[in-house]
């Protein structure tokens, strides 16, 4: 560790107080369709960050705060997880900053958090398709997958997830910037 | 308070053991799992596991809790198999597109199997260890010390924002706020009233910690000492060299076939 300079302290309360705040909002389970299913809006923090703070925040944040949940109910879905909320968080802040100035705020970050989001969706999808059975059929027969149907089950779930929360994302992003104009001091 | 710490304090071998030595062995249980394609190994390790679970002295509220959302991915899992893996005989059901085969069934079986021996090994990981402690074993392992510091923030604010969550949606529905009412999207709006002051809170609370963190000295010497420290003593280095032996030598097995099914 020797000569590695340390994060300001405000960096680290950041990356804390975000990582719980991903790993809350994730534990916690809202109803939100009228006949099933809970959702969780951990992704609302992730495309928050996102939008408000920066890349490498938004991926390290979303990625750990998903995962400690995942370590204590769904520890298969871990490496997933890793992978999947960091390339959301982090694509979502990139496309966010680089069309900063491209269009309305609201549009760049739909843009952003729909991009941000389908990786998401695909890093799953293919973890429960290609990586779960893994070793279980020959290279040639991967077209017939059986973990093919579980993938495509949870695929529209995870779309309306990623949907919901994006589109509370970018709401609460314009609010919190008008009710709260010190969030600004959180950039760098 | 809030069931996200399912630590439970006792003294067993596996509550002694190093935190050090418990995170390379989850590591290693999950990239063995996702070698292993017999069945038996499965089977055998998840119920060592479940003998080790149930020396913890786990509440079944926690470990049923852990164990249903397994469970219901499982079931998922087996039951929408068979619409696209077809192969290999017997064939036990044909309905149409919903055929059942004996490979088939037992290639969904492993998978299962997989994902209930990962969840429980990870399980183990968070009863037996203290939070701070898995901090330190990470830090330990060639984490950075500030992420650990801020792993540590989040694991101990995680349980106070899900209060502060739960006290804002009692105050907005004291005010008429219905979380029950119209479609999805409309159920997700209606959390926009939850959600800003759950956020201004978390702003002030990064405002005020950063403060906390200067005036307690973070950053201020470059070679950090702990006043709880952690030691590998020779019964955790025998573990990890267990683990690191038995793990390739029971891929090898499985990649041999010297098990079938």
């Amino acid at each position: 560790m020797g000569n590695r300079k340390l994060m300001s302290p405000k960096k680290v309360a950041i990356y804390g107080i975000s990582i719980a705040l991903v790993a809350a909002l994730t534990f916690m389970a809202f109803p939100i369709t009228p006949t099933r299913g809970y959702f969780n809006f951990g992704e609302v923090v992730i495309f928050f960050i996102a939008f408000m703070i920066g890349w490498k925040e938004a991926a390290i944040c979303g990625a750990i705060g998903a995962a400690l949940v995942d370590s204590l109910l769904a520890a298969f879905f871990l490496p997933a997880t890793l992978v999947a909320k960091a390339l959301e968080g982090s694509v979502a802040a990139a496309l966010a900053s680089l069309l900063k100035k491209a269009a309305r705020p609201s549009l760049v970050r739909t843009v952003a958090f729909s991009i941000g989001g389908s990786l998401m969706i695909l890093t799953y999808f293919l973890y429960e398709w290609l990586v779960l059975p893994i070793g279980l059929f020959p290279e040639a027969d991967i077209a017939s997958y059986g973990g093919l149907g579980p993938a495509l089950a949870e695929l529209p779930f995870n779309v309306l997830q990623v949907a919901l929360c994006g589109i509370i994302a970018v709401l609460l992003a314009e609010g919190i910037e008008r009710s709260y104009p010190q969030i600004a001091n959180l950039k760098d | 308070m809030v069931l996200i710490d399912i630590y439970v304090p006792k003294d067993t071998m596996l509550h002694r053991l190093d935190p050090r030595a418990k995170i390379i062995g989850a590591l290693l249980l999950t990239i063995l799992c996702f070698f292993l394609t017999s069945i038996i190994f499965l089977v055998l390790l998840l119920i060592f596991l479940q003998i080790l679970i149930v020396t913890t002295g786990i509440k079944w509220k926690n470990y049923s809790s852990s164990v249903w959302l397994v469970a219901r991915f499982s079931i998922i899992l087996v039951l929408l198999w068979p619409f696209f893996d077809k192969m290999g005989d017997p064939v036990l059901l044909d309905l149409w597109a919903y055929k059942v085969t004996l490979p088939a069934l037992l290639r969904s079986s492993t998978v299962a199997l997989r994902l209930f021996v990962i969840a429980s090994g990870w399980l183990i990981l968070m009863i037996s260890t203290r939070q701070g402690n898995l901090v330190r074993g990470l830090v330990k392992l060639g984490c950075p010390y500030d992420f650990g510091i801020s792993l540590s923030i989040g694991l101990r604010y995680i349980p106070n924002f899900i209060g502060v969550i739960e006290m804002i949606k009692e105050a907005q529905l004291c005010r008429g706020l219905d979380l029950k009412k119209g479609g999805p999207v409309m159920r997700a709006r209606n959390l926009i009233p939850v959600l800003i002051p759950t956020f201004v809170i978390a702003i002030r609370t990064i405002e005020g910690l950063s403060s906390a963190l200067v005036s307690r000295g973070y950053g201020a010497s470059a070679e950090r000492t702990f006043y709880h420290d952690i030691r590998m003593r020779i019964s955790d280095v025998a573990v990890v060299a267990f683990l690191t032996t038995v793990v390739p030598l029971l891929i090898m097995i499985d990649i041999t076939n010297m098990v079938a099914i």
